[in-house]
């Protein structure tokens, strides 16, 4: 029980975080390519540092942060389907947000904001998660299946 | 912005230390994960469906997606910020929501979550963060010339 409330409060700071400083992870990328413009960037140092230091600084504090750091032993490292759906669902959330024209969370903020553009998004968005799991990932297990 | 940033990713490793918002690790806030579970509770509980979820919200599901919402419309009613705004065109929104999410889902990670991932030193999602970047330069590409080309 805890946790749902844990997350509705840290859902409530970081939604009200997000409408003030309109951050989104999308732009820290696109904008350091296409104008040069790194200040977006910075969104996503701050989130790799803060969250680094989160699971270092609350792991010495006794906190759940199991197998930290993973690398060379994160869990099912594999060559074969683990890493190709890295790869496809990396390239395939990078392509389609650029086209969208941000990240899921500042179209969540954009939502609260009362956008309807934001709206329609999130909708595609809900459907999109169903559709997901009633059939795309009967395919994946499928595929997982085959090659390993 | 840095700070904001740096607050969100303290506080995703905050979830999963103290709050109980594991496993998975580095699930402390994920934008397709969370609404996926809470979609999948729903759906399990009414439909009785044996939708997929992350064994966290078993018993209670997640509820970042409904405090982001709820934080930013407080956020924008204070400072006078609600806007509704036209939608161009909404079957685009649309699918490109729909196609987001399903990319996202089989990446297994949002883009904030997959830079938490990354920062937990997972390597799978240290590659699937630098295909999100190849994505989204690959994106940028594509509008280019489809704008030169509409000139």
């Amino acid at each position: 029980m805890i946790h749902a409330l844990a997350t509705l409060v840290i859902g409530l700071v970081i939604g009200y975080l997000g409408q003030r400083s309109r951050i989104c992870f999308i732009r820290g990328i696109s904008h350091p390519y296409v104008l040069r413009d790194f200040g977006p960037a910075v969104a996503l140092a701050g989130l790799f540092i803060g969250s680094l230091t989160g699971f270092l600084t609350f792991g010495a504090l006794g906190g759940y942060v199991p197998g930290f750091p993973h690398l060379l032993e994160t869990p099912g490292i594999s060559l074969r389907s683990p890493m190709l759906f890295a790869v496809i669902g990396g390239l395939g959330v990078g392509f389609f947000s650029v086209l969208a024209g941000g990240c899921p969370f500042r179209f969540h903020v954009m939502a609260g904001e009362g956008r309807r553009a934001a709206a329609t998004y999130l909708v595609g968005f809900y459907v999109g998660i169903i559709y997901f799991s009633a059939i795309v990932i009967k395919v994946l297990r499928a595929l997982m299946e085959t090659i390993g | 912005m840095f700070i904001v940033a740096f607050s969100i990713g303290s506080l995703a490793a905050l979830a999963q230390a103290f709050l109980g918002v594991a496993p998975p690790v580095a699930y402390g806030i994920c934008l397709v994960g969370h609404p996926r579970d809470l979609l999948a509770w729903i759906t399990n509980n009414t439909l009785g469906i044996g939708f997929v979820m992350q064994p966290v919200s078993v018993e209670v599901p997640v509820l970042t997606v409904i405090g982001i919402l709820a934080g930013s419309a407080m956020s924008a009613a204070q400072h006078k910020e609600l806007r509704v705004g036209k939608v161009r065109s909404p079957a685009l929104m649309f699918v490109l929501g729909f196609l987001v999410a399903n990319f996202a889902l089989i990446l297994g990670a949002c883009v904030l979550r997959a830079v938490v991932f990354a920062a937990y030193g997972n390597l799978h999602m240290i590659i699937g963060f630098l295909c999100i970047v190849t994505g989204v330069v690959a994106g940028v590409e594509y509008l280019r010339r489809k704008g030169s080309a509409s000139q």
